[in-house]
């Protein structure tokens, strides 16, 4: 009796303490995403704003004269739609690079004992950490004496030097269960079979999540590009961005947000479609170190 | 009779894999034919740049002139003036900074999450993460309007709060600070979604346990949560470290090349800076490799630890 009655006297307060605990917690949190929403509201809103409002109130992102022209003014000074292009090239070459050199090395980790085994993970392990910016100079120099400045080639080998791809899908590959694997080896699929017909149709979600993350990942690249392909008809968006926005002097805020903004539809769009498979690219290939 | 059991056994056994001796040839080799391109493109892009980096390290060159000429230890000598000093203290303020920012923070955020429900979960988390799929090149323009002193929204809000207005990218007192906060602002994300997933796999049960047992929340934390998350936590933490200056190199490239008077700069900037701008490859190099050791110091120590405190199979 006693302890029931304690146990009620206890909880009342413990109870509102849990609801102002779990407040505070919303309330951090949700300031949390508010700084980090309003830099994209304000590049958004500002690249309709028409210029003389850009500084009208600071602290309105919202256009209150709607117009196009910084958009007309961004695609009139720079060539965007080839850009575009170099970009859809460069990014979409890396990932299909990134995903024909992955697959079958994921597979022959997950699927084979060979001899060396051991020694070749371990140096794709030891690869993992290696930020490829800290051998922007070798690698320049690499490309440069290949001949391959201002190409496509150049802007996307060396970007297919990652063992993140490998180490990922041999993650999920391992989990996929063996025996039905053999079995469709035992009624005389071959390899080739086994992985087109059965392995990757049943890991289509990592394959996929791989892919769109290395070609946001990709898209958004500026220094690698900007060093290798300056040339105006090799340059990305990202590159032809940067320039636009030196050239007009960083006066020119409508016309800067709306090619910002242009660069960024595609990975937003990717983003809002494809939320859960590039997140769960990140979440799923670190959690077991 | 017999011998028809065996032949059969054996020509069963040659539909299945024409050809035995072909087929053992091919299935010798072919972990190899699957694992060589992905290793030969490390080996070229990743193993052979570190070796390269280090013989140009000995050598002055200005990328134009055909042959390189020999400088020795040259090179290192010159990381070893007062100017390189300060460049080694930037590059620690920006380490510093990555760790509260990319580090300290993601980690607390993902562990306040675990008090709220899976729904404003997923909704904090896509909100979070949105920052990630932006271009850097994209963040560090929208960022320089952002600060822009008197007319820019971060100073109207600190003038309603009395707090005056700073040009916050060029002076030097702040170049530093601000170009981080806004590393901070796209790389946050990352490692919060990295987080969560180790919270998120913390068992419920266990909580319970603890929480009955009389845990108040803190020590809930601090002797439940974070013990679990060790493994996630060794490996933000080395991730941070070897991204701080990878991280906040385009920012610097756009918005600050290294100013005001080198008040944003370190030694993976200044290296860059070295070779291209200055054309002088060989103390780039140099200083290229005394980062890469470093960092690769850094990394074994953090590896051993991570080995000591938690067990792990991969």
């Amino acid at each position: 009796m006693t302890t029931s009655l304690r146990t009620t006297t206890d909880t009342r307060p413990r109870h509102t303490k849990r609801r102002a605990g779990r407040l505070t917690v919303q309330l951090v949190m949700t300031a949390a995403c508010i700084l980090t929403a309003a830099p994209v509201v304000w590049m958004i809103g500002i690249s309709f704003k028409r210029p003389a409002d850009i500084f009208d109130s600071p602290l309105n992102p919202l256009p209150t004269h709607p117009t196009l022209a910084n958009y007309v003014d961004a695609f009139t000074t720079s060539d965007v739609p080839h850009q575009f292009l170099n970009s859809m090239i460069f990014a979409g070459g890396t990932t299909l690079g990134q995903l024909a050199v992955a697959v079958p090395a994921a597979y022959a980790f997950s699927q084979w004992t060979f001899r060396g085994a051991n020694v070749l993970f371990t140096i794709f392990l030891a690869s993992l950490p290696i930020p490829f910016i800290v051998f922007l100079i070798p690698n320049y120099i690499l490309v440069a004496q290949a001949g391959l400045l201002n190409t496509y080639g150049g802007l996307i080998i060396p970007q297919l030097a990652s063992a993140y791809g490998v180490f990922l899908l041999r993650q999920h590959f391992r989990t996929f269960p063996r025996a039905i694997l053999e079995a469709a080896r035992l009624d005389g699929a071959s390899e080739t079979t086994v992985i087109t017909r059965i392995l990757l149709p049943a890991v289509r979600g990592p394959v996929v999540s791989l892919g769109v993350f290395v070609f946001v990942g990709a898209w958004n690249e500026y220094v690698w590009p900007s060093l290798v392909a300056p040339r105006p008809d090799m340059q990305i968006l990202t590159v032809g961005l940067a320039q636009f926005a030196s050239a007009e002097g960083g006066n020119q805020w409508g016309p800067t947000m709306a090619a910002a903004t242009l660069v960024s539809v595609p990975t937003l769009a990717a983003y809002l479609l494809l939320r859960r498979q590039i997140v769960a690219a990140v979440a799923a290939g670190t959690v077991h170190g | 009779m017999p011998v028809t059991a065996k032949v059969t056994a054996r020509s069963s056994r040659t539909q299945v894999m024409p050809g035995p001796r072909r087929v053992q040839a091919w299935a010798r080799l072919r972990p190899y034919v699957c694992t060589g391109p992905a290793l030969v493109l490390l080996v070229l892009f990743l193993f052979v740049p570190l070796l390269l980096v280090a013989v140009l390290s000995l050598f002055e060159w200005n990328l134009i002139s055909p042959t390189p000429t020999w400088a020795g230890l040259d090179n290192y000598r010159y990381l070893l003036t007062p100017e390189s000093g300060t460049l080694v203290v930037q590059s620690l303020q920006y380490m510093g900074l990555a760790v509260l920012g990319s580090f300290v923070l993601p980690i607390a955020l993902a562990v306040l999450t675990r008090w709220v429900g899976p729904r404003s979960a997923t909704f904090y988390q896509a909100v979070l993460f949105t920052p990630t799929v932006i271009a850097a090149a994209v963040a560090g323009l929208v960022w320089q309007f952002l600060l822009l002193p008197d007319a820019g929204p971060v100073d109207a809000v600190l003038r309603h709060l009395g707090l005056g207005s700073h040009d916050w990218l060029n002076s030097p007192q702040t170049a530093l600070v601000a170009v981080s906060t806004i590393a901070t602002w796209k790389f946050f994300g990352f490692n919060y979604v990295i987080a969560l997933a180790a919270v998120s796999a913390v068992p419920a049960p266990q909580l319970e346990a603890a929480r009955i047992d009389g845990a108040n929340t803190l020590q809930l934390v601090r002797y439940v949560m974070l013990p679990i998350m060790a493994p996630t936590i060794l490996f933000l933490l080395l991730t941070t470290v070897l991204q701080a200056l990878p991280n906040v190199f385009v920012f610097i490239q756009i918005i600050t090349q290294g100013g005001p008077s080198g008040a944003s700069n370190n030694v993976l900037y200044e290296s860059y800076r070295d070779a291209f701008q200055q054309l002088a490859v060989g103390p780039g190099a140099a200083a290229s490799v005394a980062l890469v050791v470093a960092l690769a110091a850094a990394a074994i120590w953090q590896f051993r630890l991570l080995d000591r405190r938690v067990h792990y199979d991969h």
